[in-house]
């Protein structure tokens, strides 16, 4: 976790205007990445910013070998792993409102991609693939609700290459 | 009254919310962290959301998700029981801002409480006596000296955003002043990210008693009773009962309306805790304020026969409080007993594991608050409380007594528990006096965990 605080001085309205500009802008420049919580004090000015270390990952629950993990809805063919929702939010395909969706069914995507946003009180998260493969099947409508480790869509990693 | 809440909290007092709930006709929606998927608030809830992973800064604490839940599920309002966000300010802003009911005191009123020196600076203002001390923030280190000379030694230093017992120090005289000042500074710092340090006569041989307040929306609040919890280590308490049988009845009457008249000055909303010391010539001073159901809670409940839970969510809900404060008369004597996941051997560490067996206590005048089960693997990420044992006597004998028979048949295998400790604490002829302060487990406890028990004419003297 770590910790942005600035601290500053001023009590007229328009510094404060601006310094919740200023705040909106870091939190724009922090996308992609887990911040948990932001505090912006006015007059004697603060913001904080806390994040998780990294960057936000979804893990495919990908069945480890021997271990008995249950996952949520058991059952996928050899190869196919799960991209799951990292938070709580809401799940959407495109980047930003009207563009493209970021893959579609039959894409080739590779480990680290974006694949999705899903947001959190207006701070977007990016949804990063930790696999490779061809994605077959997408699981959210765009614009619905998430919880957190719902999967999001289906990557089929058995393309011979290594997830 | 709402239709369905969120409860933002995990263990007994999720599980205890959700029952009241239930009670009401609400429908309850419990959050859980993947550490919690096979707990009983996540059986018994009608909803359930998964939040996040194990560590509560991405799930309990975690704001975003926490909104996203409530508005996902159509939760009109969150209760926060107590400790993660239920006194975080912020938490409580953006549940106002996205039309969610906070199930506790306004923002503002949690602001001004939140801050000791500035808790202390209004209760004072507002008539409640408070030990002497600075009223602002101490600006160095000959400021503190200079103070410190003038309220006299022992002091006590404060960080002003501390709490749970962290950021504060006894100061005995003059040589120790400067390393205490930074020690707690720095703690401050680290901790609460917030280095201000004020100081207060420190108050020797005291009893923690506490008042329970309640108030709502239309300017009632009554308090409901004390609850004296002296027996601590560390500023953790580990045994609660009510009444105080340091108190007469007219100095509990002068605590409880001092303790009311206080939450009255500041517009208090929903259940508080007023926290005083008293002294040996009976003096009581104001300490702090917690806004929020405390673990305590049921002493409180036994005692003046009402549900803290159910009145907190009816005064969120606009309501008045349905009692005046004759009506409350309480009634018997009530204790509680901690029962933590911890080795009091080991320096009180805690301990996770699975429980092998676990079978509480029952019958008459016992009440379990629990969240543990047989084949329950106490996850490692959160607090130890793995149940609360609460009584209710005709008298603090009686209740005591009560308390060792349920003890002795509580069953709770395959990790340490405190359960060994409360029935050697129930035995101790100091404790059972009544007559101990706040330093009881300092001077009675060996570092093997054990009780030492005073000779007969030592025993005298102490008493």
């Amino acid at each position: 976790m770590d910790g942005i605080k600035e601290s500053g001085q001023g009590s007229d309205s328009d510094v404060i205007r601006l310094a919740l500009k200023e705040a909106k802008e870091l939190v724009r420049s922090l996308e992609g990445t887990a911040t948990t919580r932001m505090l912006v004090k006015a007059g004697g000015l603060q913001i904080e910013i806390q994040r998780e270390a990294g960057t936000v990952v979804a893990v495919p629950a990908a069945p480890t070998a021997g271990a008995a993990r249950s996952s949520p809805t058991p059952g996928l063919a050899e190869g196919v792993v799960p991209v799951v929702s990292p938070l709580v939010g809401v799940f959407y395909r495109a980047g930003s409102p009207g563009a493209k969706p970021l893959v579609q069914v039959g894409d080739t995507i590779e480990r680290g991609q974006k694949v999705a946003i899903v947001e959190a009180m207006k701070l977007m998260n990016d949804v990063i693939s930790d696999c490779r493969g061809v994605v077959v099947e997408i699981l959210v409508e765009d614009a619905t609700p998430v919880v957190y480790e719902q999967r999001l869509m289906l990557v089929d990693s058995s393309g011979g290459s290594k997830g | 009254m709402f239709k369905k809440i969120l409860i933002c909290n995990r263990g007994e007092i999720a599980l205890r919310i959700n029952r009241t709930c239930h009670d009401m006709g609400i429908k309850t929606v419990q959050i859980y962290s993947k550490a919690d998927t096979d707990s009983r608030p996540v059986e018994l809830a009608d909803e359930a959301v998964l939040i996040g992973p194990a560590p509560a800064s991405r799930s309990y604490l975690h704001i975003p998700s926490i909104i996203h839940a409530c508005l996902m599920t159509g939760a009109e309002a969150v209760h926060p029981g107590y400790g993660f966000l239920s006194q975080d300010t912020y938490f409580a802003e953006i549940c106002r801002d996205s039309g969610i009911v906070f199930v506790g005191p306004s923002p503002k009123v949690m602001e001004m409480m939140g801050d000791k020196s500035s808790a202390r600076k209004l209760m004072s203002d507002a008539g409640l006596p408070v030990p002497g001390g600075t009223e602002r923030p101490l600006v160095n280190y000959d400021e503190a000296a200079q103070r410190a000379k003038e309220v006299g030694y022992p002091i006590i230093l404060k960080a002003s955003a501390g709490g749970g017992g962290r950021g504060m120090q006894v100061v005995w005289d003059r040589s120790e002043l400067a390393s205490a000042l930074e020690n707690v500074r720095n703690t401050a710092q680290a901790v609460f990210k917030d280095n201000r340090v004020y100081l207060e006569k420190f108050i020797r041989d005291a009893r923690h008693v506490e008042v329970q307040v309640m108030g709502d929306r239309h300017g009632s609040v009554l308090y409901l009773g004390e609850r004296d919890c002296s027996i601590q280590r560390r500023q953790q308490k580990l045994i609660e009962e009510s009444p105080s049988t340091y108190i007469n009845q007219d100095l509990r009457q002068r605590i409880g309306e001092s303790a009311a008249a206080g939450a009255r000055a500041i517009g208090y909303e929903s259940a508080g805790t007023m926290e005083f010391l008293v002294d040996c010539d009976r003096n009581f001073y104001f300490m702090e304020m917690n806004t929020r159901i405390q673990v305590e809670h049921p002493v409180t409940e036994a005692t003046a026969g009402v549900d803290i839970v159910e009145l907190m969510l009816r005064v969120a809900a606009g309501e008045p409080l349905p009692l005046k404060q004759q009506d409350i008369k309480p009634r018997g004597h009530a204790v509680e007993c901690r029962i933590n996941a911890e080795d009091p051997a080991n320096n009180w560490k805690g301990a996770s594991g699975t429980l092998t067996r676990f079978i509480p206590p029952g019958g008459p005048r016992v009440r379990v608050d629990t969240h543990a089960y047989t084949g329950y693997s106490i996850p490692p990420f959160y607090d130890s409380l793995l149940a609360k044992v609460i009584v209710h006597g005709k008298d603090r004998t009686d209740a005591l007594d009560i308390m060792q028979r349920a003890l002795g048949e509580f069953a709770c295998e395959g990790v340490k528990t405190t359960i060994p400790f409360h029935l050697e604490l129930l035995a101790h002829p100091v404790f059972r006096s009544g007559d101990y302060h706040l330093d009881f487990i300092e001077k009675y406890m060996t570092p093997e965990g054990t009780l030492i028990v005073p000779q007969e004419s030592a025993m005298r003297r102490a008493i």
